[in-house]
């Protein structure tokens, strides 16, 4: 059973996550602030990441990914990021600018805009799998 | 003889008016006659004295001056009109013409002279010719006197022009047809290089401009006739934004003058519009998530199998999350009330312990739910001007979130007392309090701490930026103490008259 670890503050939007990911067979683990999840990514592998890009700071998402690409543990670990803005437009060239240097790789491998249905979660999970 | 008066063929603006100074009667019946027919004005003097009396007050245009006369002479009379009245046409009346009497007269400002006897026709000649005399230096005056008001205007203009020019603080650089500096204001003189004196030979303007986009915009117009304007925008030191409009200055014929250059500080506009799209941003991540936890709860409970317990407990979540949506309007829209000062205010003296014994009973509900509880403690007078509705909405967030922040089983203490001319109140909890680095954007529209403990706390963001507004309207203070972990102290001071 693949394990997908959820990090979002919003503890409804985790609540939905959670029980799609259950009803479609994952073994499902949440943290609901970004120090909480680095700590579960690390101690409990999972096999992807569910990350919200917003949490204390508007960008708290981005630190955590990069965060957890740094570390040796985690550097393979697919990375979904929800979002609630528009990355295109605000967030990802601004995140993406510290990555210049070393463009072969993205924090993130799979953006997608709030809401998400459920249909959207599971066809990107099979496929970073 | 027809007794109308005689058309002369001139007409004048006014009646001229005439005075004849003989001493002699038959002289001063036959001018007055002549002239009168004329369609002129005509008074008479016997003598010197009292003629030179009548022209001081008159408003004449012109005399006859007999050089025989008593009292004062006609030559002291043409020496008084030169020194008094050079405006005054003078006709000296003589009964012995001679080459040197004339001269001596027109030396001292006659016109003319006309020698007695002499005839009706003469005399109407000599005073017409006199006449025209008077008006054409009339006129000459008034056009010097224009003249001279006109440069007065002119001078007057242009140091208006500098004056204006100096004072704005836009920065204005005028260049010439050939792309010469020919005017700079101090605000414009900062775009250029070095200090262009007045007097040097203007340098052109693409050499001392500090920015290549202000000889760009010069060029452009310069080169295109059919161009009238364009602009730049362009990004100095310090992280100010300037913007620089350049526009063309032609004359009727279309040909080009020359460029007028003005430069604009825009870093307020442009710091207003980051603020405004930072606060569209939050505002719709903060609409979304509510959105997005309502329709995932709707899609599972339309798609999935949830229990009968499951389902219950969705339909209450989704039911608080849209409550919070619609707080949450009602929140922006207060601030935007707020902020713009079009609040409707009833000032009024309020007792300050009724209001938060009020309050604490209205919240009580949700604190004895998760065992928290809640204490008032008052002291002495509490009376204050206020609006009743806003210092509900101040007290009502403060302990409202000491609850929402708090730990199960914790404790709210609000305590309420006068210092001179404020009310104090401490609003304090036992909650998860917050870090140091945090505590400068706790008043920030949609501020909210965000952690494992407030992930299933409703909130809009905005409710202390609303008490914060409230309070700076009142000309209080709120301040805050907060230890991590162990809990959180707002305190409110409020005028007891607000200004």
């Amino acid at each position: 059973m693949k394990k997908i670890l959820l990090i979002d503050d919003d503890a409804d939007l985790v609540a939905v996550n959670e029980k799609r990911l259950t009803d479609a067979g994952f073994s499902v683990i949440s943290a609901y602030d970004g120090e909480k999840g680095k700590e579960m990514a690390r101690s409990e592998a999972p096999d992807a990441i569910i990350l919200d890009v917003m949490m204390t700071t508007p960008d708290e998402g981005f630190d955590v990914a990069r965060s957890l690409r740094n570390d040796a543990r985690t550097k393979h670990t697919p990375i979904i990021m929800l979002t609630g803005i528009n990355v295109s437009e605000f967030q990802l060239p601004k995140a993406l600018g510290d990555y210049d240097k070393d463009s072969t790789w993205n924090p993130v491998d799979v953006f997608l805009n709030k809401p998400v249905s459920a249909d959207t979660l599971l066809k990107k999970l099979d496929e970073i799998l | 003889m027809s007794s109308e008066p005689r058309q002369s063929g001139v007409s004048y603006e006014e009646t001229p008016r005439i005075i004849v100074l003989d001493d002699e009667e038959s002289i001063r019946l036959g001018c007055e006659k002549v002239l009168s027919r004329e369609g002129f004005e005509v008074d008479v003097a016997a003598d010197g004295s009292s003629g030179w009396e009548m022209l001081k007050e008159g408003d004449y245009d012109l005399a006859l001056i007999d050089l025989k006369m008593p009292g004062i002479d006609g030559m002291n009379i043409l020496k008084l009109l030169n020194e008094n009245l050079p405006d005054v046409v003078a006709i000296v009346i003589t009964g012995y013409a001679s080459y040197e009497t004339a001269v001596e007269t027109v030396k001292l400002g006659a016109y003319d002279y006309i020698p007695k006897p002499f005839t009706p026709d003469e005399l109407r000649n000599v005073v017409r010719r006199g006449l025209e005399r008077r008006f054409l230096r009339l006129s000459n005056r008034r056009l010097r006197e224009e003249r001279e008001r006109f440069l007065l205007d002119l001078t007057e203009e242009r140091s208006r022009l500098l004056t204006i020019l100096r004072a704005m603080s836009d920065g204005v650089i005028v260049a010439n047809r050939r792309g010469e500096l020919v005017l700079s204001n101090p605000a414009g003189r900062g775009w250029l290089r070095g200090d262009p004196q007045e007097g040097e030979v203007p340098p052109v303007i693409a050499d001392v401009v500090k920015y290549e986009e202000i000889s760009q915009m010069v060029e452009r117009i310069e080169e295109d006739p059919d161009l009238a304007s364009c602009d730049a925008e362009l990004d100095a030191e310090d992280d100010r934004y300037f913007h620089a409009a350049a526009t063309a200055v032609r004359d009727e014929g279309g040909a080009y003058m020359g460029v007028v250059i003005v430069i604009r500080d825009i870093t307020e506009r442009r710091e207003i519009e980051k603020m405004k799209s930072a606060f569209v941003r939050m505002v719709s991540h903060e609409l979304r998530s509510p959105l997005a936890a309502v329709q995932g709860y709707l899609d599972l409970l339309v798609d999935g199998d949830v229990t009968e317990e499951d389902s219950h407990r969705m339909l209450e979540r989704c039911r608080a999350r849209v409550e919070a949506l619609q707080q949450m309007i009602n929140d922006l829209l207060d601030i935007s009330r707020i902020e713009s000062g079009v609040m409707h205010r009833e000032m009024r003296v309020q007792d300050l312990g009724e209001v938060l014994e009020e309050v604490v009973e209205l919240q009580r509900g949700a604190a004895t739910g998760r065992d928290i509880d809640v204490l008032l403690e008052t002291a002495g007078c509490l009376e204050l001007t206020a609006d009743r509705r806003e210092l509900e909405e101040i007290f009502t967030n403060l302990v409202s979130n000491a609850i929402k922040y708090n730990r199960d089983g914790g404790r709210v203490t609000v305590t309420a007392a006068r210092s001179e001319d404020r009310l104090r109140v401490d609003v304090a909890d036992t909650g998860i309090g917050m870090k140091p680095e945090v505590l400068d954007s706790v008043f920030d529209e949609f501020f909210r701490v965000r952690s494992s403990e407030t992930a299933s706390v409703t909130g809009t963001g905005l409710g202390l930026a609303i008490v914060k507004r409230l309070v700076d309207a009142y000309g209080g203070d709120i301040d805050i103490r907060s230890e991590y972990g162990e809990g959180s102290t707002f305190s409110v001071e409020l005028p007891v008259q607000p200004k």
